[in-house]
C-alpha cells in the first residue's frame, strides 16, 4: 500500500491574492447588530456529528469591521507565510466607489513610510500597516463625500464590480498570461471577494428596495459582473467569495456573485455568523488552487441559482426573453430589441 | 543486448528543484534533539523559516492548526486531505512524518504560540532584524550595490576553488584564513603535498572531487552546504550550534537594501563573531567606521544571498534580467556548446568538462567530447551533475523546442561514458572448483537459489559466489558428496 503523501504536490507556484473587501457602511451596520434569533423559532439542531458538536452550540452573534479585520489581518499573513513569493493586493469596495488600498499606490507622501519593528516580519509589518492605513485614509474620503452630498449615494450598492475590474486590470499588468515563450513558471492568481452585502430579497414584496439596489445588489452592475466573470474564466483565475450576512438574518444570498465563483471554479461559502471566521478562512481559503482537488477538500457548493437579470428593468427573471442577435435578456418579449435597435 | 534504462536519472535532475536546494540543511535538522528545536524555536524566524521549508501540504496543514484550540486528531486529518476513514494510523502518521521531524507535532504548544506570535506581531525576540536608522551622510548602499558585492565576494570563493585545479589557473585572490580553513575542513579541497592531512598548508589547497561536484550545483545548494560546513566546524569547536542557525533564519527573513544594526539583532558574543564571519563569504556587507580604527559600523546590509536563504528561488528574487544572465547555454544534438557569457568562472567550470574551441568576449564555443567528459569523471563530476548543469543553465532559446530541454542522444551519451568507466566492478568473491559435472550442476543451483551466484564458468567446473554464502554452500556441498557417495 503506498502512502498517501506520494501523491502530494512537491511544490507549488507562488501565488498572488487579490481581495475585495466589502466595506458598504450599511452592510457593515447590519452586521455589527446581528441579534441571536428567537431560540423558540430555531428548529432544534438534527444530531449533529461528533466534530461539528462545538460549533453547531456557539451562539450567532454580531460582527464588526475592525474585529474583522483583525481576523483578516492574519488570514492575509498566513498567505505571505504559506510559500516565499506570495503576494497580496487589497481593494476595498464602498457604497459607488473602489479603491487599490494595497499595496499603496503613490507611496507615502510627506510621512514617513512604515516603521519597520523588530519583531515582525517586514512583508507581515507593511501589509498590516498599510492596509490600516489605507482603510482609514479611505473611510475619511468616504465620510467627506457622504457629508458632502447629504447622505445621497449612501444606498447604492458596493462598488464590487468596479473593484472586481481593477483586480482584472492589476493581474493583467504584472502578472500577464503566460506567452509560449516565457520560460519562469506562472504565477498563480486568484481573486477572493468579501462580500458583506447580502443580496437584496427578490421577493416581491421588497419590490420597492429592489429597484432601488437593483436586482441582487447589482444595479446596472449585472452586466459588468458577467463580464468580468467570463475574463476571469478565460484567464483561469477563480474567483472566490465569501458572503458574510448570516442566513439566519433572513437574508438572501447573493445569487451572482455566487453564479461568478461557480462559473469560474471558485469557492463560494457563506457564513453561518457562528464565529470561527479565522479558521475558516484558513480551511477554506487559504489552499492555493493547485492544492484545493487534492489533497484538501473544499465545502460542498449549495445549488447555484442561474436566474439573470433583465436590462430594461433591472429585475430577476425566472423566464427570460434574449435578443437572437446581441443575446440581451428581457423580462417581456419586445419587437425590436432596445439594445441593438 | 539489453537496452541501457535511465529513465530513472533523468527524473532525478528533471524535477529535483524545490526540496533539494536545502538539502544540506534537512539533514542536519532530521538528526537534532527535541532540546535542540526547543532552543531554535525562541526565534519567531525560525518558525516562519521551518514553516516554508516544509512541503507545501504540510504547510497548509501546519497552518490549519494553528489556530485551532484542540489537538491535531487523526479523523480531522482523514477528512482535511481528504483520505478514507480506515486508513491505518502508521500510514498518517507517515504522512506527518514531515512535521515530526521538525518536531512541530508532539510538542506543538511551543512553536504554536511562537508562529502565532509571528502572525500578529507580538513576538519579543527581535529575530526579525533591528532596524538601523543610518545618520544622513552615511553613504547607503543600493540593492544593485548588494547584489554586485555578494555576487562578487561568493564567485572569487568559487573561482579560488576551480582555479586550483587548472593547470592555467585565473587570476584569484585568495580567500581568508578562515575561509580556507572552512573548504578545508569540509574536504572541498585538500593538501596534495600533506599526505598525513595533519599539517596542511592552506596556501596550497587543490581541489577535491567533492569540490568539482560542489561547482556544478546550483547557488542555493552551494550557499546552505558552505552554511552547514560551517555550522558543523562551530559545533566541533563550541557545543550550542542553535543560536547560529537561528541566525542564518534571521538573516533570511531580512530585507534586501534594509539596514539592520548588528549589536541590537544579535547580543551574544559567539553570534558577533559568526557575524562578521559570514561577511567573507559575501552574506552581509558592513562598511568600516570612518574613525580608521579599523573596527565595523554597527550597521549591516543583508545581501541577497542571505536574503533569499529561505526563499527556495535565488533567480526569483534577483530579478528578470539576472534569471535571464544564469541562463546562457545552448546545446545543440551535435554536442556543440554555445555559451553566451563573459564570467570568468561560469567559462572556468564549463572548462571542467567542455572542450572549449572559440572565445569571443561574450561567447564561448565548444563541443562535449568524450575525452573532457571523461577527464571530468575522473575529478569526480558524475553524468548526472553534468546534465543537471547543462539544464538549470540551458537559455531560454533551449525552451522553445518541446522538452526535454536537453535531447535524449545527449544525455543518453553522457550516462554511457559514465557506464564506460565502470565496466570493471570489483566484487570480493569465493570459488569453488569441481571435479564432477553433477555436483557442479546441483550447486550452481542451489547458489542461484541463494541469490548469490556471482559468475559460473561450466567449462571449467568453477563457481565464483558472494562470501555471504559460502557458509551454507559449503555445507551443501558436504551433504551432496555425502549423498553421491552413497552414504
Amino acid at each position: 500500500m503506498t502512502t498517501p503523501s506520494a501523491s502530494f504536490p512537491r511544490s507549488t507556484p507562488p501565488s498572488l491574492l487579490i481581495l475585495i473587501l466589502d466595506i458598504h457602511p450599511l452592510s457593515w451596520s447590519l452586521l455589527s447588530s446581528i441579534e441571536p434569533p428567537d431560540p423558540l423559532d430555531s428548529p432544534p439542531p438534527i444530531a449533529p456529528a461528533e466534530h461539528h458538536y462545538l460549533l453547531a452550540r456557539a451562539p450567532i452573534g454580531p460582527i464588526t469591521l475592525p474585529d474583522f479585520l483583525n481576523v483578516l489581518l492574519v488570514f492575509l499573513n498566513s498567505h505571505l507565510a504559506s510559500r516565499w513569493g506570495n503576494r497580496v493586493v487589497v481593494f476595498a469596495a464602498s457604497a459607488g466607489k473602489s479603491k487599490l488600498l494595497y499595496p499603496t499606490a503613490g507611496g507615502y507622501d510627506g510621512e514617513e513610510g512604515p516603521k519597520e519593528r523588530p519583531n515582525v516580519y517586514s512583508p507581515f509589518g507593511m501589509l498590516d500597516q498599510g492596509l490600516e492605513r489605507g482603510l482609514k485614509d479611505m473611510i475619511a474620503e468616504e465620510e467627506t463625500r457622504m457629508d458632502d452630498q447629504d447622505g445621497e449615494g449612501l444606498n447604492d450598492p458596493p462598488a464590487i464590480v468596479s473593484a472586481m475590474t481593477k483586480a482584472l486590470c492589476y493581474i493583467n499588468r504584472h502578472s500577464p498570461p503566460p506567452s509560449s515563450e516565457s520560460t519562469a513558471p506562472t504565477n498563480e492568481t486568484r481573486i477572493l471577494v468579501i462580500n458583506a452585502t447580502p443580496g437584496a430579497g427578490s421577493n416581491s414584496s421588497d419590490n420597492s428596495s429592489s429597484t432601488k439596489s437593483g436586482g441582487g445588489g447589482m444595479r446596472g452592475g449585472y452586466v459588468g459582473l458577467m463580464n468580468c466573470v467570463f475574463a476571469a474564466q478565460k484567464a483561469k483565475i477563480p474567483i472566490d467569495v465569501l458572503t458574510l450576512p448570516p442566513a439566519s438574518t433572513g437574508t438572501e444570498a447573493p445569487i451572482f456573485l455566487q453564479q461568478a465563483s461557480h462559473l469560474t471554479e471558485g469557492v463560494y461559502w457563506r457564513w453561518n455568523g457562528r464565529g470561527g471566521l479565522l479558521q475558516y478562512l484558513h480551511t477554506i481559503y487559504l489552499a492555493p488552487p493547485a492544492l484545493r482537488q487534492t489533497p484538501f477538500s473544499q465545502p460542498p457548493q449549495d445549488a447555484v441559482d442561474f436566474r439573470a437579470v433583465c436590462f430594461c428593468h433591472h429585475d430577476v427573471v425566472d423566464v427570460g426573453f434574449v435578443c437572437s442577435v446581441c443575446l440581451s435578456i428581457f423580462c417581456k418579449p419586445l419587437p425590436v430589441c432596445q439594445m441593438c435597435k | 543486448m539489453v537496452q541501457p534504462n535511465f529513465s530513472t536519472s533523468k527524473k532525478d535532475t528533471g524535477d529535483g528543484e524545490g526540496s533539494s536546494a536545502t538539502a544540506a540543511l534537512d539533514v542536519f535538522l532530521d538528526n537534532q534533539h527535541q532540546s535542540y528545536f526547543e532552543e531554535l524555536y525562541k526565534s519567531e524566524a525560525v518558525c516562519l523559516c521551518i514553516l516554508r521549508l516544509l512541503p507545501p501540504v504540510h504547510r497548509h496543514i501546519v497552518l490549519h492548526y494553528l489556530w485551532s484550540h484542540q489537538g491535531v486528531s487523526a479523523i480531522d486529518l482523514k477528512l482535511l486531505i481528504q483520505q478514507p476513514e480506515d486508513l491505518s494510523l502508521e500510514l498518517i502518521q507517515d504522512v506527518l512524518k514531515p512535521l515530526h521531524d521538525r518536531k512541530i507535532l508532539g510538542g506543538m504548544t511551543y512553536s504554536q504560540n511562537k508562529m502565532r506570535w509571528s502572525m500578529n506581531d507580538s513576538g519579543t525576540s527581535n529575530s526579525f532584524g533591528v532596524p538601523y536608522q543610518p545618520d544622513d551622510e552615511e553613504d547607503v548602499p543600493g540593492v544593485d550595490e548588494l547584489i554586485e558585492y555578494g555576487e562578487e565576494t561568493w564567485e572569487s570563493i568559487l573561482k579560488y576553488m576551480v582555479s586550483s585545479g587548472l593547470a592555467n589557473g585565473l587570476v584569484t585572490i585568495r580567500p581568508r584564513q578562515q575561509v580556507l580553513q572552512l573548504l578545508y575542513s569540509s574536504g572541498l579541497m585538500a593538501d596534495n603535498a600533506d599526505l598525513s592531512g595533519e599539517r596542511p598548508n592552506l596556501e596550497r589547497l587543490t581541489i577535491t572531487s567533492k569540490g568539482f561536484q560542489f561547482l556544478l550545483e546550483d547557488r542555493q545548494t552551494q550557499v546552505w552546504e558552505i552554511l552547514m560546513y560551517y555550522l558543523t566546524l562551530r559545533e566541533n569547536r563550541e557545543h550550542n550550534t542553535a543560536p547560529i542557525l537561528s541566525l542564518f533564519f534571521s538573516l533570511g527573513t531580512m530585507q534586501l537594501g534594509h539596514a539592520y544594526s548588528a549589536s541590537a539583532s544579535f547580543a551574544s558574543q559567539a553570534q558577533q563573531a559568526v557575524l562578521s564571519d559570514l561577511e567573507q563569504y559575501g552574506f552581509i556587507l558592513r562598511r568600516q567606521k570612518s574613525s580608521d580604527d579599523g573596527s565595523r559600523a554597527d550597521a549591516f546590509y543583508p545581501t541577497h544571498l542571505a536574503t533569499s536563504l529561505c526563499s527556495g528561488d535565488l533567480a526569483g528574487q534577483l530579478g528578470g534580467a539576472e534569471g535571464e544572465e544564469k541562463r546562457f547555454l545552448i546545446l545543440e544534438t551535435n554536442y556543440k556548446i554555445y555559451a553566451y557569457t563573459s564570467n570568468e568562472l561560469e567559462i572556468a567550470i564549463l572548462n571542467l568538462f567542455v572542450d572549449i574551441r572559440i572565445r569571443y568576449p561574450n561567447l564561448v564555443v565548444g563541443k562535449l567530447d568524450r575525452k573532457h567528459v571523461k577527464a571530468a569523471m575522473e575529478k569526480g563530476i558524475s553524468a548526472a551533475q553534468i546534465i543537471a548543469y547543462l539544464g538549470s543553465h540551458a537559455h531560454s532559446q533551449m525552451y522553445l523546442s518541446p522538452p526535454p530541454i536537453l535531447h535524449p542522444t545527449i544525455v543518453d551519451q553522457l550516462h554511457l561514458w559514465d557506464k564506460e568507466r565502470n565496466r570493471l566492478k570489483a566484487d570480493d568473491a569465493e570459488m569453488f572448483e569441481f571435479f564432477s559435472k553433477e555436483l557442479y550442476d546441483d550447486t550452481e543451483t542451489e547458489a542461484k537459489r541463494y541469490d548469490g551466484l556471482l559468475l559460473a564458468v561450466p567449462s571449467a567446473k568453477l563457481l565464483f559466489v558472494d562470501p555471504a554464502i559460502k557458509e551454507p554452500l559449503r555445507d551443501y556441498v558436504k551433504g551432496q558428496q555425502r549423498q553421491l557417495r552413497g552414504e
